[in-house]
């Protein structure tokens, strides 16, 4: 009898131990895109650009590799990861709700506790940039979007129109598909993050399209001259993968 | 009391009679199977290693005998109302299983809505069947050919019959998925078995396949005309093409407007194609991107047959396109000129596979 009590009470102790390091939590990190400060919406909506020209968008996306927390007492490289790649695409983007509720990828199994940072690899780590999508089974982020004869996958699509003799009519045609190991870059974001077992907690960040395409009214990308590329022209390709990098914006 | 007897004698003699004769009507009708062995042989595709990986329903899983049924049925002109077309009618292997008509023709010579697609590699189709993508599966779609009116005109009650009183039918079902009798074949077996057998349909043998390999090379003309199509070089003009008709498959089966159709506002599309499916505005004359391999085989061209030869394809891009709302923006003036378009069509030329000519599954997956 006990002998009985005492495994019971060591059984316990282990289950309340075992249960405190396996509690988790739910991390979402939520992309909401716009064009300066209007939600981006793609196909209707008009945007003014620089110069009085007008713009109007049928894709945005961009890739994001490796993203991991970085917890308040980490030493080191200690991190968590949360997903270890993913295709942030506005495509489907077509209405202000849809706008207001962005593009959020989720991870679950977040050990609870504190967390000081945010990190991610802007664009598809080289290690992912060498496999292509015959290594995937449909649906996954790298099932697309891969570009054989430059064997690697196209980071970041803009595709859309603008109105160049403000006719109303927007049949001026821009695509730049931009991709490329040399442009992998990796970030990171402070944020004050408490994930409570069985909750979630959200990380929110903006991306700016305008910002992608210009840094300001004296430096714009003109859509009279330039109007498409295919990482082919590495003044253009690096000056809007630049500008990528500013337009990410964490919003706390 | 002996009356009351008899009269309940004559009673059981007569259920009796009722009972032996439901048995006889039963076993006519539907005969046993369980003597013919269910051994179905499990069939493991080769995959291409450049193509994402085919994805196969759990409950139907490849087996020989699941393949051959499905080739079968696929040539049987018996799923048609009036015996007289099968899905090989308007899916025909020489021609990469197409019809070789701008819309296909049904039973009755009745006149189709669209151009019937190519089926190879179909099994690799995931983002949804048809040019607008209304169907999910193969399985699902294998139901419907039998029931549109343009097409087979039958109903899948007289069909199941049909493959029931069939003298070769019950053994075949038998065989491919364990059935206990031939009143439990149905439609969704026959539809299982031909899904199974157009997964087979995978093509990866053409020249162009054989340089990527390694085995084989380009010409010089097929070369510059690859470099063109892939916009390789800022030294050739670019095509766009590779955009939406992206290689290993040919295309990305992303549905776009190419601006084939004259219109002064979306709701004009004569054919509205994915916009029906999704209810969006936008998505109106939006059609799935077809595959460019086999594009020798299969004129011709557009989900409305409209144009005649690659020449007048290679007329409309180069011209830019109808403007519309939604023209996807890699549809733009090209500066292809005539030489630019000879070397482009021999590198089309590079994408037909003969595996297909004359294909049998039968032949392919051993005998059965
Ligand atoms: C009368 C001609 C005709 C017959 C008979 C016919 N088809 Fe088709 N098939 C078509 C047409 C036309 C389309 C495209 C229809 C559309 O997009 O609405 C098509 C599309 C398909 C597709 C979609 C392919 C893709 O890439 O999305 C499959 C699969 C298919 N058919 C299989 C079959 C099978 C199996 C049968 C026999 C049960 C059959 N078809 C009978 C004309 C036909
Ligand atoms: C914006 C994406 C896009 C681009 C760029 C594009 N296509 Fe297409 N292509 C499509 C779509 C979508 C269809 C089907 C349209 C329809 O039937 O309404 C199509 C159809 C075709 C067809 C007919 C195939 C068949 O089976 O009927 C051919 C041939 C073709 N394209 C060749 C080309 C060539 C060559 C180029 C480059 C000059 C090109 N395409 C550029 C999207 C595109």
């Amino acid at each position: 009898m006990k002998n009985m009590l005492w495994l019971g009470m060591i059984l316990l102790l282990l289950s309340a131990s075992c249960k405190d390091k396996d509690s988790h939590g739910q991390v979402d990190i939520n992309f909401k895109s716009t064009f300066d400060a209007t939600p981006l919406v793609m196909f209707s909506q008009i945007y003014p650009y620089y110069d009085n020209l007008n713009l109007k968008f049928q894709l945005f996306h961009m890739y994001l590799s490796d993203v991991v927390l970085i917890p308040d007492d980490a030493t080191g490289s200690t991190t968590t990861p949360h997903t270890e790649i993913a295709l942030i695409s506005f495509k489907d983007v077509l209405d202000q709700s849809a706008a207001l509720q962005g593009i959020t990828i989720s991870a679950n199994k977040i050990p609870v506790g504190k967390y000081k940072a945010v990190r991610f690899g802007l664009g598809v780590a080289p290690r992912f940039n060498a496999t292509n999508p015959g290594n995937y089974t449909p649906p996954h982020p790298l099932d697309d979007h891969y570009w054989s004869a430059m064997l690697g996958y196209v980071f970041m699509k803009i595709e859309g129109n603008s109105d160049n003799d403000g006719d109303g009519q927007f049949t001026d045609k821009l695509t730049f598909h931009i991709g490329d190991n040399s442009l992998y870059r990796t970030m990171e974001f402070p944020v004050a993050l408490e994930v409570k077992e069985g909750q979630t907690a959200t990380v929110n960040f903006g991306v700016d399209l305008r910002r992608v395409l210009a840094v300001g009214p004296d430096d714009f990308l003109d859509p009279r001259t330039v109007t498409q590329d295919h990482t082919s022209n590495p003044d253009l390709y690096n000056y809007l993968y630049n500008n990528l990098e500013q337009a990410v914006k964490i919003k706390q | 009391m002996w009356q009351k007897m008899r009269e309940r004698g004559r009673e059981g003699e007569r259920e009796r009679f009722f009972w032996v004769l439901i048995i006889m009507l039963w076993s006519c009708n539907d005969s046993k199977l369980s003597h013919i062995p269910y051994v179905p042989t499990p069939y493991k595709l080769e995959e291409p290693a450049n193509f994402v990986k085919m994805q196969i329903p759990p409950d139907n899983p490849f087996t020989v005998e699941g393949i051959a049924l499905g080739e079968r049925l696929f040539f049987d002109p018996i799923l048609s109302i009036d015996r007289s077309i099968s899905c090989s009618s308007c899916h025909i292997p020489n021609l990469a299983f197409t019809d070789g008509k701008a819309v296909s023709t049904g039973i009755d010579k009745r006149v189709g809505r669209r151009s019937a697609m190519s089926l190879i590699n179909v099994g690799y189709y995931y983002k949804g069947l048809f040019w607008d993508g209304r169907v999910k599966s193969l399985e699902m779609q294998a139901l419907m050919p039998v029931t549109d009116h343009r097409e087979m005109g039958n109903d899948w009650k007289t069909v199941e019959d049909r493959l029931r009183r069939h003298p070769e039918y019950p053994e075949l079902f038998r065989r491919a998925f364990g059935i206990k009798r031939a009143a439990n074949i149905d439609r969704y077996l026959a539809a299982k078995a031909l899904a199974q057998y157009e997964r087979t349909l995978v093509n990866y043998n053409s020249k162009f396949d054989r340089v990527q390999r390694g085995e084989a090379r380009f010409t010089a003309a097929e070369k510059r005309g690859w470099q063109i199509f892939f916009d390789d070089t800022l030294e050739l003009p670019a095509s766009e093409c590779g955009h939406c008709h992206i290689d290993p498959l040919f295309t990305t089966l992303g549905f776009f407007n190419n601006g084939i159709e004259q219109i002064n506002t979306l709701n004009d599309f004569h054919d509205k194609g994915r916009g029906v499916v999704t209810g969006r505005f936008v998505d109106n004359g939006k059609f799935r991107t077809p595959t460019l391999r086999n594009i020798m085989l299969t004129a011709p061209y557009m989900h409305d047959g409209r144009f005649a030869t690659l020449d007048e394809v290679f007329d409309h891009y180069i011209s830019g396109g109808h403007f519309a709302d939604n023209l996807n923006p890699n549809v733009r003036k090209l500066r292809i000129r005539e030489q630019d378009k000879k070397d482009l069509i021999a590198f089309l030329q590079t994408l037909t596979d003969s595996t297909f000519v004359n294909y049998s599954a039968l032949d392919r997956h051993g005998s059965i």
